[in-house]
């Protein structure tokens, strides 16, 4: 039986890992501002594609972040009480950034 | 001639040497050795078998559980309770464990590797558009392969050679005065020591165009690839298309460049586009531009929206989820493999 426990064990430890690089930290550094550039600055070190929606984004500020994180705790922060929220796609690398209403289209 | 005692003890040594050699198994000569002996007489085969039955009877017999002990068992030929048989704690427990191993596998799988709902175009599978490849290779040098282009490379101390073996790939290569980098295209050779070029194998036709430093082509017929003075050289700016119809009977056509035609051959190799607060349409164009794959759109209400990105060029996939998972556009591909936008609320 203890061949089999290994094999399981190493089957988890191989998940484990592929799950862990979903979740790389990386390094970041934007300033708060106007959402489009700092949005566009944090798409550029996260190395993600980006879209914003335009409408409605005039005049929100996003929230600095600073520091060793992953990419969804990055961008929580920075959209921590704009009225902004986003959807990633995992399998393509690219993020859409939106304003929450009534009226999106989701 | 029947064989003496001594002659036998001495066979049957050897059988038994067969069989414990066969159970960790015979390579191929060792086989044919067997084959050999066993065909030399009946007497070989014959002593071989009982050999090989009595190695079988230890094995099943080594099978079995026995009970000793210095006092008298009176439960012995007691059938046992099924249970007590089969119930093995500790090979239940590691049997669960493995399982729950397993099991919490294929949840984390489920959970963190496949794809979600939002990343599978369900239905759609035809919507899927390749990225293109960029590849480093060991010495540094940076290939591009554009869609549906294929390259073998082969690496030694003396050379660093490519194939393009279809398509069209972009090369920035890595300086090495010692090991001069060739790109082999239908016995045409490109090459450079340190530069960038673009080579596109497509008709039987090879289009080269240099965008920085020099490169030297030849036909490798003429087995002068490593004699410079019989290159043709092709400085930057400059591009050659040679037919390989007529390969080994023309002079090399060298022709002068512009900006423009270099930007707009090698277009396809992947750069960010970056958009602030624009239609729709013209971050759409954009990509058009760069990919043989067009989006058009259908619903001009699909325009109304604006957008500000930051977005490979070759990232159709991501481009086209996104717009139908958050812009209300829904994206068809047509039967000429172009990608058509709707409006969310038409049919």
């Amino acid at each position: 039986m203890q061949p089999l426990l290994i094999v399981s064990l190493m089957f988890l430890s191989a998940i484990l890992v592929q799950s862990c690089k979903q979740y790389d930290m990386l390094t970041f550094d934007v300033p708060a501002g106007e959402a489009n550039k700092s949005l566009k600055q944090f798409a550029l070190q996260a190395g993600l594609d980006i879209l914003i929606n335009e409408s409605d984004l005039s005049g929100i500020k996003t929230n600095s972040v600073e520091g060793e994180m992953t990419t969804d705790a990055a961008l929580k922060i920075m959209l921590e009480g704009t009225g902004l929220d986003y959807h990633q796609e995992k399998g393509s690398q690219a993020i859409a950034v939106y304003y929450i209403n009534e009226n999106k289209s989701k | 001639m029947k064989p003496t005692d001594m002659e036998l003890n001495k066979i049957e040594k050897i059988a038994m040497d067969w069989v414990i050699k066969e159970d960790t198994g015979l390579s191929a000569t060792e086989q044919s050795k067997l084959d050999k002996w066993l065909s030399e007489s009946t007497v070989h085969q014959e002593i071989y078998e009982q050999q090989r039955w009595s190695w079988n009877e230890l094995d099943r017999l080594a099978g079995f559980h026995t009970q000793q002990g210095t006092s008298e068992n009176p439960n012995l030929l007691i059938e046992q309770n099924p249970k007590s048989i089969f119930f093995d704690f500790t090979r239940w427990l590691n049997l669960a464990v493995a399982a729950a191993i397993i099991a919490i596998s294929f949840i984390l799988v489920g959970k963190y590797l496949l794809p979600n709902d939002s990343d599978t175009v369900a239905n759609k599978p035809q919507l899927i558009v390749e990225r293109i490849e960029s590849r480093e290779l060991d010495d540094g040098s940076v290939v591009f392969l554009n869609r549906g282009s294929l390259i073998e490379v082969d690496y030694n101390e003396n050379r660093r050679q490519v194939s393009l073996i279809s398509g069209e790939a972009n090369f920035t290569v890595a300086k090495d005065m010692n090991r001069p980098f060739v790109v082999e295209v239908e016995g045409f050779q490109i090459k450079a020591v340190g530069t960038a070029f673009n080579v596109k194998y497509l008709d039987q036709t090879v289009d080269i165009i240099v965008t920085e430093g020099v490169v030297a082509i030849n036909s490798s017929e003429n087995d002068s690839a490593d004699n410079a003075g019989l290159d043709e050289l092709l400085n930057e700016n400059q591009r050659v298309v040679i037919p390989l119809d007529k390969k080994g009977t023309q002079h090399l056509e060298i022709q002068q460049v512009d900006e423009s035609v270099i930007e707009s051959t090698i277009n396809w190799k992947p750069t960010l586009i970056d958009f602030e607060n624009v239609p729709l349409i013209e971050i759409i164009n954009e990509f058009n531009r760069r990919n043989t794959v067009q989006m058009q759109i259908i619903d001009d209400s699909v325009n109304d929206v604006y957008i500000s990105s930051i977005f490979w060029s070759d990232n159709i996939n991501g481009f086209i989820k996104l717009l139908e998972a958050n812009f209300g556009v829904r994206a068809e591909r047509g039967e000429d493999n172009n990608i058509y936008l709707f409006g969310q609320l038409t049919e």
